[in-house]
């Protein structure tokens, strides 16, 4: 028993550290508590990181074999927790802001975020379906709360019905996917499942039916309708966390589910996972065309990018999972440096347009430059981060003979340049109106600043140091 | 570390220094640009002579086989779960672009000395362009040219979109995604060959030698040609040079016209070292297209009156020579469109350097407006003639070796159908002459029109280095090509040896 509980004991980690942020917030009504509750939550998180940092990633399996972790588990499990990190970072109630929401109750707020993170530890390490659907419950329904947690915010609230509404209609898709894949195999236990499911025409029902739900924690197109209204309205700092945590989180399950269980059937979901990669890409990319706003625009590009990512699952060799890997961990740091600008700039001056950003090089040089580099990481220009992850994921497609898609995601990767493009021209080139840039200069608090130290060296590194990459393949080649 | 990746990797020290520099002390930041491209071009020159020492000034050329003849090789592994290596190392053409490359950016430096607007951010942008070039020429992996290659095209949106004139904004974005839609075509044949040959590494020798499977490279080879074609103004993907380098300030656009577009005439010339059955399946295809480049550009020059849109017209033109060169699969012409990459490297980058300073001094690009310069401006006139001459092919400047090279190889080669375009594309040297010598005449000779010219002062100390250096390699290398065209033959051999092979086993 002990044993067993020392091998979830990340997750149990996780889960004690979400109730004392919690109770910390019933302490009193005083600021000092916020304080508190999120210096509580950052040293828990990085002494969890640290602790998954130097135990031993080998296969382990508690419970009976519900459990198990492993080399990619603990990769993925490092990812969330990074990026709860970085978000609990970028969350800092700052002294102005104190009495704002979420900033009122910073420690209710990152306790629910902490639930979900704990969820997703467990999703990464379930070996079973209700396990599964359970963690998938546990990761969700904090985040509803979470995406509504403005309540004074009308916004707020169309964000948290429609998050409502698709992710009770996905997991419902999942479940009588589940329930497809049990009537054909009489077992619950993913091992045993991969071995007995066959290529029927159930099979390839239940394939259509968990894709469907698993697309929808994608924000896949067709099933992307919630995610830029739910992304506008939801504070900031969630958005960054919907885009970046909860996304990898539905990898993962695409991994566990689709992958793992239609082996037999690996043509037909090879076929449309492409098809719905080269749907997500153009369609997200010809929308984030479009949009002013920021939030909007960070939400669609997310989009697009989940449709890169998609091209990797196209690829069910080794070199697929660990383009998909290491893109996951770049885009954690690309994109949760323009989530850092624009959250900053949200917080100081109120402003989430982006025909405001002009003139924002000239009042803001670093922020500025932080951000262009975040935005070319997102385009994928070398040498930057986000380049090394791009060309790994074509080379898996390549690899698997699929030129029409490593063509279509490089015509892609063009047309998302230009909206990138726009951003660094309202920063650097367009001069505002009268002379007077909207934004002035901003200053950027410690924990703020850490962040987009950070995920800057990250951006600028993780492309040109071989380790990462390294990291990512010998963690792929683990299994899921 | 060695001599290769010293010359590429001081660009990017010296930004780094300029990026820890506050921005008010402009003039610092101008000295440590202008050392630091000094340096690069001392560099360059050691690596010509070192070069030349090492395979001799006359001999024999190498034996004939498929690996390129690289010197000053540096081989780390990188990122190996792909193979990718950091492989320097070069050949003659690559020794000769460098030095072009040097001496271009520290010409546009000179020439970019009264820069007043936003400087540390120009500098400093300027400097990440060269690093990407010098890098280009330098890298002998697929994966690391690539990478060099965006960081040089990228850096353009944001020079000229800042620092441009006219409709800047419209211009850089048609130029970035222009480009950025070429490098796309490339990237999906860099991976395509690296796939498709079975090597394990991204090594341009290593993947030729390999070898692409026939049928392959019958559809790559004008993916490959038209994604490096467009930064080489291959028509009719050419339509982003006009507006950009007319929109780009000076130095930009010497940068850019000088030798950006070199890397496309560059990259086409990997892409027939590694394809040789897609070059010559494909090869009178790409001539009819680079015949109308060179017509084309050269009819359109004649048209306009804004001198930068003559100087972009009239590259899209010799550009187009240096393709046409290529496409003619021979070894002459070869000769010929490198040493056309060299003289128009030059050439361009003085035009553009004299079209900075003029407006400077009147204000105006269009030469309707500007009558008898010469008389207020000796310097200046005179550079500008022997630039105008060099371009319509004068014997004795550089432009001259090149233009014979060039013509006398594609004629050479039996078919009807290349001397056909070989006539139409020697019979553009005239069109050229009319808008160049039209140019001249009416900017330089006859009375002076505006009054407001007469207090014009001729060229500053600054802005006689660099054109004084630019003339002055001009014609050397009309005078003395011996030097550039061993070191270019010496690396053809590889190339030829690929192509020769590839015909072999077409007639069997």
């Amino acid at each position: 028993m002990l044993e067993n509980i020392l091998t979830i004991g990340n997750e149990l980690g996780l889960i004690i550290l979400a109730l004392t942020v919690l109770a910390i917030g019933f302490l009193r009504k005083h600021s000092a508590a916020g304080y508190l509750g999120w210096s509580v939550a950052v040293a828990g998180l990085a002494l969890l990181s640290a602790w998954l940092f130097i135990s031993p990633a080998i296969d382990k399996a508690a419970f009976g074999g519900v459990y198990q972790t492993g080399p990619a588990p603990v990769f993925f499990k490092q990812l969330f927790i990074w990026a709860a990190l970085l978000i609990t970072m970028l969350s800092y109630p700052g002294k102005q802001s104190s009495n704002v929401l979420p900033y009122r109750h910073i420690s209710e707020y990152l306790g629910l975020m902490l639930f979900s993170v704990s969820g997703m530890c467990l999703l990464v390490s379930a070996q079973e379906l209700v396990m599964l659907y359970v963690s998938l419950e546990l990761i969700t329904i904090p985040v509803i709360m979470l995406v509504a947690f403005n309540r004074n915010d009308p916004r707020s609230h169309e964000a948290g019905m429609k998050y409502v509404f698709f992710s009770a209609l996905s997991s419902g898709l999942l479940l009588y996917g589940f329930s497809w894949v049990y009537g054909l195999t009489g077992s619950t236990l993913l091992p045993e499942i991969r071995d007995i499911i066959d290529s029927s025409p159930i099979a390839v029902t239940a394939l259509v039916l968990i894709m469907a739900g698993v697309g929808f924690k994608l924000a896949a197109v067709p099933f992307h309708l919630w995610a830029p209204d739910t992304y506008e309205g939801a504070p900031v700092t969630i958005t960054a966390f919907l885009s970046v945590a909860s996304k990898a989180a539905g990898f993962v399950l695409f991994y566990k589910v689709v992958e793992g269980f239609f082996v037999d059937t690996a043509v037909t979901y090879i076929t449309l996972t492409g098809v719905l990669a080269t749907l997500t890409m153009t369609i997200g990319n010809l929308v984030a065309m479009h949009q002013r706003n920021m939030k909007r625009f960070l939400a669609y590009s997310s989009i697009a990018q989940a449709g890169y990512v998609m091209i990797g699952l196209s690829q069910p060799e080794l070199l697929g999972k660990t383009a998909v890997m290491y893109y996951l961990l770049v885009y954690l740091f690309s994109n949760l440096a323009a989530f850092g600008i624009v959250t900053l700039v949200a917080l100081r001056s109120g402003r989430e347009d982006m025909r405001d950003y002009a003139g924002f090089s000239i009042t803001n040089p670093k922020l500025a430059l932080v951000m262009m580099l975040s935005m070319f990481s997102l385009a994928g220009i070398p040498p930057l981060a986000g380049f090394m992850g791009k060309f790994i994921l074509f080379a898996a497609a390549a690899q698997a003979g699929l030129y029409w898609l490593v063509f279509a995601g490089t015509v892609n990767a063009i047309i998302a340049l230009y909206y990138y493009l726009i951003v660094v021209k309202w920063m650097y080139i367009m001069k505002p109106e009268n002379g007077k840039p909207r934004i002035g200069p901003i200053t950027t608090p410690a924990p703020h600043a850490i962040v987009l130290a950070v995920t800057t060296l990250a951006i600028l590194l993780v492309g040109i140091l071989p380790i990462f990459l390294e990291w990512a393949k010998s963690c792929a080649a683990g299994g899921f | 570390m060695g001599l290769l990746s010293l010359i590429v990797s001081i660009p990017f020290i010296a930004l780094l220094v300029i990026l820890s520099i506050p921005a008010k002390y402009s003039d610092r930041i101008k000295w440590i640009a202008l050392i630091a491209t000094f340096i690069d071009l001392c560099l360059s020159v050691l690596l010509v002579i070192g070069y030349l020492g090492k395979i001799g000034f006359s001999g024999a050329l190498p034996s004939p086989g498929v690996a390129l003849n690289l010197e000053y090789v540096e081989k780390i592994a990188w990122l190996e779960p792909l193979g990718i290596e950091y492989f320097m190392g070069v050949d003659g053409i690559s020794v000769l672009m460098i030095f072009l490359t040097a001496v271009v950016i520290f010409c546009g430096v000179c020439a970019s000395w009264n820069h007043a607007h936003r400087t540390k951010e120009f500098f400093a942008f300027l400097l990440l362009l060269v690093t990407g070039v010098f890098g280009v020429f330098a890298a002998n992996d697929l994966f690391l040219f690539f990478l060099f290659y965006e960081l040089s095209v990228l850096p353009m949106y944001l020079l000229i979109g800042i620092w441009g004139t006219g409709p800047k904004e419209y211009s850089a974005m048609k130029l970035t995604l222009m480009l950025m839609g070429g490098s796309a075509l490339i990237i999906v044949g860099i991976l395509v060959l690296y796939f498709q040959s079975g090597a394990s590494t991204f090594s341009f020798s290593e993947i030729a030698q390999a070898g692409i499977p026939e049928s392959t490279q019958y559809w790559l080879f004008p993916v490959m040609f038209i994604g490096f074609g467009t930064l080489g103004g291959l028509w009719p993907f050419h339509t982003w040079s006009p507006d950009g380098h007319s929109s780009a300030p000076t130095a930009v656009s010497m940068l850019h016209a000088g030798v950006l577009m070199k890397l496309g005439g560059y990259g086409c010339l990997k892409t027939i070292y590694l394809m040789p059955h897609g070059a010559m399946m494909w090869a009178t295809f790409f001539m009819v297209l680079t015949t109308v480049n060179i017509f084309y550009g050269a009819l359109v020059a004649i048209q306009k009156t804004d001198l930068k849109y003559i100087t972009a017209y009239s590259s899209v033109s010799h550009c187009g020579l240096v393709l046409f060169g290529l496409c003619a699969l021979n070894w002459t012409a070869f000769q010929g469109a490198m040493v056309q990459m060299f003289a128009h490297g030059l050439m361009t980058a003085l035009f553009f350097a004299l079209v900075g300073m003029i407006y400077k001094r009147t204000h105006t690009r269009l030469i309707s407006e500007m009558s008898g310069l010469l008389k207020v401006m000796p310097f200046l006139g005179v550079s500008y003639m022997i630039g105008g001459l060099a371009g319509l092919g004068l014997p004795g400047l550089a432009g001259f070796i090149a233009e014979i090279q060039v013509f006398v190889g594609a004629f050479s080669d039996a078919s009807i159908s290349h001397r056909i375009m070989v006539i139409l594309a020697a019979a553009s040297v005239v069109t050229t002459a009319v808008y160049i010598l039209r140019a001249l005449t009416r900017m330089l000779y006859g009375p002076m029109q505006n009054p407001e010219h007469e207090k014009i002062k001729d060229a500053t100390f600054v802005e006689k280095v660099p054109l004084a250096l630019l003339v002055f390699l001009l014609a050397l290398a009309g005078i003395f090509p011996g030097w550039m065209i061993r070191m270019i033959a010496y690396s053809l051999t590889p190339i030829f040896s690929n192509l020769e092979h590839a015909s072999l086993l077409t007639q069997m």
